[in-house]
């Protein structure tokens, strides 16, 4: 069993369990994020990941103390001109220069009063090996008032050249991983197919938990109806994404958003509104996930995953049969 | 429901502004939903209403209206009637 419930600690705040499935909000593919933001801020009351970049180019603007624990990614995504899996661009994404510096400065004026995790720098022209990214996450300085802080470490590729993750070259850093709360690779750089991704999601776990007992892992880009129950499945606890903001998530499914609104809204509702209503439904379905997955930890039965629990049983019966477990 | 609606969420529309709008739609579901759900649950009693065994239900009636004329020792007119 490699799922499992599993416990966030961040700094001295009250620790939080997981699964916990992140509503991603980035200026990439979406110019009117601070907008989105704050029509959703009604919303929401739990976990969000906002990205030190956008802060940055004041494309958000801080004031998240609506969110009970915010993640904050460096920005190595939107520094990028890189796709995640899910992405649709039907407009060019210009990407801004983005150092270590300018997201030390970020940290620096941070003074959230909601727990926050700090994600290790990333990006995609500024490479190092498994050793040094573990050093360099370290010496990431967090605010001195941050007693309810704390740092995740993303892996990330060795060289600039290099697409994927190599567990073989991250595991013997394992045992350095110390003084992190979370541990993190991206969807798109852990392996070549989905199976090829449960299955290095499930060796992480399998290694981390030699060195690290259930420090929870964050597979990030890696939200949707169906992959999100699949990296549950394979010992991954946290999720974020911006599948919500582009698709609508309806019984299993990550559909196209006009669908949604045809299939459950009254025909004349103006596209706008049906955007608006995909967002809500979206955050909405991803807590009833959530759901999902506890009820799955409680009696093991796969039909919590809903219509398409055989594939996702059968995919995680592959996957255990590849690893050997 | 193909193109934007008004060139974007955000175009001419506040935040709060597409939120209320937003809360409205929900709304609207929500009673929809509610009326089909209580229409189902009217249609169903209805159903198991009608599908009671008349036969049976008369001859009930008959064993109580039998047992009301027995003391009272006089006819008595009863007011229901099953239909078929």
């Amino acid at each position: 069993m490699f799922a499992k419930r599993r416990i966030l600690k961040v700094g001295n705040a009250p620790s939080v369990k997981t699964p916990i499935l992140l509503p991603s909000f980035s200026s990439k593919g979406f110019p009117n994020i601070a907008n989105i933001l704050k029509a959703m801020e009604e919303y929401i009351s739990d976990e969000i990941l906002v990205s030190a970049y956008d802060l940055h180019f004041k494309e958000l603007e801080s004031g998240f103390d609506f969110a009970s624990v915010i993640f904050l990614d460096s920005g190595g995504y939107e520094a990028s001109k890189e796709s995640e899996l899910s992405e649709t661009f039907d407009r060019e994404h210009l990407a801004r220069p983005w150092v270590p510096e300018m997201y030390a400065e970020v940290i620096s004026k941070w003074s959230a009063l909601s727990p926050t995790i700090f994600v290790s720098f990333d990006h995609p022209k500024n490479r190092c090996g498994i050793f040094e990214q573990v050093e360099r996450a370290k010496a990431l300085s967090l605010p001195p008032s941050g007693g309810h802080y704390a740092k995740s470490l993303l892996i990330n590729p060795e060289t600039v050249d290099s697409k994927r993750v190599h567990l073989a070259k991250v595991v013997p850093a394992i045992s350095k991983m110390t003084d992190f709360a979370v541990i993190g690779v991206t969807e798109k750089e852990i392996g070549n197919s989905m199976l090829d991704r449960m299955i290095n999601v499930a060796r992480l776990r399998q290694e981390l938990n030699r060195h690290h007992p259930d420090i929870p892992i964050h597979v990030f880009g890696s939200l949707d109806t169906i992959s999100t129950y699949l990296y549950f499945l394979a010992g991954a606890d946290i999720f974020d994404g911006l599948t919500w903001l582009r698709y609508a998530f309806s019984d299993g499914d990550t559909i196209y958003r006009h669908s949604f609104g045809t299939m459950n809204l009254p025909l004349n509702t103006n596209s706008d509104i049906v955007e608006g209503r995909c967002w809500t439904n979206n955050y909405q379905y991803m807590q009833q996930m959530r759901l999902n997955m506890m009820k799955y930890l409680s009696d093991g039965a796969f039909e919590h995953f809903g219509k398409h629990h055989a594939h996702i049983k059968n995919a995680f019966d592959t996957m255990k049969a590849a690893i050997g477990d | 429901m193909g193109g934007g609606g008004g060139g974007g969420p955000f175009v001419g529309r506040s935040p709060e502004q597409l939120v209320k709008q937003v809360r409205e739609t929900e709304d609207e579901t929500a009673v929809k939903e509610f009326e089909t759900e209580l229409s189902g649950i009217i249609m169903d009693l209805l159903a198991s209403a009608n599908s009671r065994d008349v036969g049976k239900a008369q001859e009930r009636l008959d064993d109580v209206k039998d047992a009301l004329e027995g003391p009272l020792k006089n006819s008595v007119d009863t007011f229901w009637r099953i239909c078929r």
